[in-house]
């Protein structure tokens, strides 16, 4: 008889060992893995918002990459010699700083497109040329040719007077270059505006920054600032992203160091007045230090790289990881242990599934802290199940007059209440929650509610962009076809309503693609008009008196084939024009159009089925209101799941009272939120999920038919505690989603604790649980 | 011993720094005595794949830090101003702005006449004689300019009188002065042409 109830135990712990072991073995191997390779921790503020599809993903990358690393130092000053002084004295600072260089890329990639485009010349005119040629209207082009012979030397040209006598690459390239007010020097951009001289350097990191280097490289660029401004009367702005992200991992760094000291020796404290013993307190620190490296080798495994954000969540699983060895420690009696283990593995399981429920969301960051804090609390749960037992014989014994009084008072905060009234008082509350929070929820649309760049940073950006004239990031034109010549077609198309909204101030510039290279038919209908013009018998020759040897070379080369095929447009598109050639992708070719300064709500009447107006910025907000709705919906579903497991694990209907707690819980933080007036954003629904999960956890605990019910309360009540610091830790931190999500789980937390000993109203005798 | 040799050599070295700038700070000063100066020009350019040497005459008003009048009598009429706004093509009635190519232009114009342009890292100067009969020779730095300009040559004496400009593609522009005298009293439509309304033509 013995031997039949102990032989299921006993192969249940063998079971929980194996997986421990067999866990074990997986966190050695991905630790190896990690040691070989290192650890990379991602810096990347792109993760936090909404990727969009992969070809809006694609294209925003690309615009990014337009100056990505990228550093801009400006030098403005109302004085020339004071800025010419500084220029030379920035100028050796950066010459003998080994981790940034001088950038001309652009500057040379300008000229080599012009040097790639010349050979198609012929191809290649501007539309005012086209135009007049077409129509024979040769006044303009005479007059050019007049003062470029006669009048003061003005003319810019590209190519020999003899092999292009009309100028009319010069025109095209004057017609097709952005018209900023900068010249390139040496190795800077000269700007003169509104009576300020500006010289702008544009710097490069010689090596990929690691996080390490991001701060070092912002007290750099720091030092710098305050050296030239105290030494000349000038005014430095420095911009780019090196600086939001060496803000964002300078204050994630901070955090996770603060965070994780302060919830450990938060952890000590209580563990020394309630257990007065070493052993529970290395117990409980291993369960937790199992779980983190645990987290961290197999996320880090599976996603190549872990954002700094996810380390920053990561601090919270100490607070969530450390309920299970205090569950153990409090109620671990040997007597009880195997339903200790089923209710705790309920309660794992839900906390987990919770965790990855979040994991839905189109955030690549949101999937990441999911998976991370899953696994976390997983392996935490089987470390202490697997192992309790051979380090504990018994429960530990609690100390602390304190705890003793309070986990009574909690046992007993519902008892003056009668089974109906604690229904109907939790009924109540439940859907006053719920009609306040859906009555009165606002969805918050802003993407400063996931992160909040520095106010400065962001001026600098805008300022030393606004100078140099820069294409926006956020809003152009995609276009999508199955053919380069059908993407040049449909640019082509665009540019007559692009020409009004410059009209209408709506943009103030823009970039195409087919202004550069023209689609086929232009450049058919440009050749035959470029031959009409220089032919042995071309119009040139009325206006210029050019040599034997000069007009042969020219009739020559105005008679000469095409040769820019598809394939050659495509190399030239990749290698010149990456900020507006995508390439292929999915079987589809992808370009964009670039918009300078794009009033926020720009619209065209009429675009092509193959162009879309993007605006990432109203795109991301829409993500973000779709993926805040939607995680609400999944909410319920989780409610909806956990129900159904209760239901099947314990087979009775009482159970789905324990549901009640949580989802009491988590409508009345909601409503608490909103009648705050606060705007719901993405995190706070996800703290939502592990106030579901936590109080789900105390629920079970609380629900099982014990003797020993002080103790389970002591054991709620400390697992609490540790959660409340843990989470209140986070609700301080900089970042809004992370602070977001912290006072949302405290705030949760509290009221499960309240809510929790009303569970024991519920309760039915049942010997399994 | 070594203290005094290092003084002296340091006060001489100040010294032949500040002989430098004299000679430098003289030629600016020369140039930009006269407010207003008006001359007659001969432009002959000589350009790879033409039968013949374009050249044009004409006669030319200049303001220092103002701007250039440019007229252009034979063979064709023009008026093209250059100033630090831009050039403008003042042929017609209707004054119209030319490309931007032409307004860089236009500002390196007004700096190599004023002398500002030793003064300036657009380009690299060299500054050969004396007052009397002086050469400045000027290589482009800026990058647009050095795939179009090799040099720029004046020469001169108490005013500019010669300007060689020489392209990269071969052909250069060989322009001299001559009949320059400065102009105290200038005629209303010359203040209008020159879109001058201070100092000289001011009321």
């Amino acid at each position: 008889m013995v031997s039949h109830l102990t032989r299921p135990r006993a192969s249940r712990e063998s079971a929980l060992q194996a997986l421990f072991i067999a866990s074990a073995i997986i966190a050695i191997v991905v630790c190896g893995y990690m040691f070989r390779n290192g650890l990379s921790v991602s810096t990347d503020l792109r993760m936090v918002l909404p990727s969009g599809s992969a070809n809006l993903a694609k294209v925003s990358d690309r615009l990014a990459e337009s100056f990505g690393d990228r550093v801009l130092l400006a030098l403005i000053s109302d004085n020339e010699s004071q800025l010419e002084l500084a220029l030379q004295a920035t100028r050796r600072a950066v010459l003998h700083n080994p981790n940034f260089a001088i950038d001309l890329s652009g500057v040379e990639r300008t000229a080599a497109a012009v040097d790639a485009l010349l050979p198609h010349r012929a191809a290649l005119l501007s539309p005012s040329d086209a135009q007049a040629i077409r129509s024979r209207d040769f006044t303009d082009l005479s007059d050019s040719v007049q003062a470029a012979l006669f009048g003061f030397p003005s003319d810019v040209r590209w190519v020999p007077f003899g092999e292009d006598p009309l100028n009319l690459f010069g025109r095209y390239i004057e017609a097709v270059t952005p018209q900023g007010d900068g010249a390139w020097m040496q190795d800077h951009l000269r700007l003169m505006q509104s009576g300020d001289a500006s010289a702008i350097f544009v710097l490069r990191p010689t090596k990929t920054l690691g996080v390490d280097d991001y701060k070092q490289a912002q007290q750099w660029f720091n030092e710098l600032e305050h050296k030239t401004e105290s030494a000349y009367d000038i005014n430095l702005v420095s911009a780019g992203a090196l600086f939001h992200v060496a803000a964002a991992t300078t204050s994630a760094r901070s955090e996770i160091a603060t965070f994780a000291l302060i919830s450990i020796l938060a952890i000590v404290a209580l563990f020394v007045m309630v257990f007065r013993h070493i052993k529970p307190l290395l117990f409980a620190f291993a369960s937790i230090g199992y779980g983190c490296v645990f987290a961290l080798a197999t996320t880090s495994f599976l996603f190549t790289e872990l954002h700094i954000f996810t380390l920053v969540f990561g601090c919270s699983l100490i607070g969530v990881g450390v309920d299970y060895a205090l569950h153990f420690l409090c109620m671990g009696h040997a007597a009880n242990l195997h339903k200790l283990i089923a209710a705790s593995l309920l309660a794992c399981a839900s906390t987990a599934m919770a965790y990855l429920f979040m994991g839905q969301s189109e955030l690549a960051i949101v999937i990441q802290i999911a998976v991370f804090s899953a696994l976390g609390l997983t392996s935490s749960w089987l470390f202490v199940a697997a192992l309790y037992a051979r380090v504990f014989d018994d429960a530990a014994p609690l100390h602390g007059s304190w705890l003793q009084r309070s986990a009574a008072a909690l046992q007993h905060l519902w008892e003056p209440v009668t089974r109906a009234a604690t229904f109907t008082i939790i009924g109540i509350a439940l859907i006053g929650g719920l009609a306040t929070a859906v009555y009165n929820l606002s969805v918050s649309t802003d993407l400063t509610s996931l992160y909040r760049s520095n106010a400065t940073f962001v001026e600098n950006d805008q300022r030393v962009s606004g100078m140099l004239g820069a294409f926006s990031a956020t809003q152009f034109v995609l276009i999508t076809d199955q053919s380069v010549d059908g993407i040049l077609t449909t640019m082509h198309s665009l540019r007559s309503g692009l020409e009004q909204k410059l009209t209408e101030h709506q943009i103030t510039g823009y970039q195409l693609l087919s202004d550069y290279i023209p689609p086929r038919a232009v450049r058919a209908r440009h050749r035959a008009l470029f031959s009409q013009v220089y032919a042995t018998t071309g119009t040139v020759h009325s206006l210029v008196d050019l040599d034997e040897t000069a007009r042969t070379e020219l009739a020559r080369f105005a008679t000469a084939k095409d040769v820019l095929q598809d394939s050659k447009v495509e190399a030239l598109a990749n290698q010149h024009f990456a900020h507006l050639w995508i390439g292929e992708h999915d079987g589809q070719f992808l370009a964009a159009i670039t918009l300078q300064n794009p009033v926020r709500d720009l619209q065209f009447v009429s675009l092509p089925a193959n162009a879309t107006l993007i605006n990432l910025t109203v795109d991301w907000a829409t993500a973000l209101t779709r993926n805040t709705t939607s995680a609400l919906l999944v909410l319920l579903l989780t409610l909806a799941a956990i129900g159904l497991l209760l239901l099947i694990w314990l087979r009775q209907w009482q159970s789905l009272a324990i549901v009640l707690i949580p989802m009491t819980s988590s409508s009345l933080v909601l409503a608490l939120l909103v009648a705050l007036s606060v705007d719901i954003s993405l995190f706070h629904v996800f703290g939502l999920y592990l106030v579901v999960g936590l109080g789900f956890d105390y629920a079970v605990f609380v629900y099982r038919d014990t003797s020993d019910d002080r103790n389970c309360f002591a054991a709620v009540l400390l697992s609490s505690l540790t959660t409340l610091f843990a989470f209140g830790l986070l609700s301080q931190s900089a970042t809004p989603m992370i602070s977001g999500f912290g006072v949302t789980i405290f705030c949760g937390t509290l009221l499960n604790l309240f809510l929790v000993p009303a569970i024991r109203q519920f309760r039915t005798h049942d010997p399994s649980f | 011993m070594t203290k005094l040799l290092i003084s002296i050599g340091l006060c001489l070295a100040a010294n032949m720094r500040a002989w430098a700038q004299t000679d430098e700070f003289d030629l600016r000063e020369i140039l930009t005595r006269s407010e207003l100066l008006q001359g007659a020009f001969t432009q002959i350019q000589t350009i790879p794949g033409l039968r013949s040497n374009p050249t044009s005459h004409g006669k030319f008003f200049y303001a220092h830090s103002h701007g250039l009048l440019w007229i252009t009598e034979q063979p064709n009429k023009s008026t093209t101003l250059f100033t630090n706004e831009g050039a403008f093509d003042k042929s017609s009635n209707q004054a119209h702005r030319l490309p931007k190519s032409a307004q860089r232009i236009s500002s390196v114009i007004l700096q190599v006449l004023s002398a500002d342009i030793l003064h300036d890292t657009q380009f690299t100067a060299t500054l050969q004689g004396d007052i009397a009969s002086w050469n400045l020779s000027l290589q482009p730095r800026q990058k647009v300019l050095q795939r179009h300009l090799a040099t720029i040559e004046l020469a001169g004496s108490e005013v500019v009188q010669s300007i060689r400009l020489v392209a990269k593609d071969g052909s250069n522009t060989q322009i001299s002065f001559t009949d320059v005298i400065q102009l105290t009293t200038p005629s209303l439509d010359t203040c209008r042409l020159l879109n001058l309304t201070t100092g000289l033509c001011g009321d």
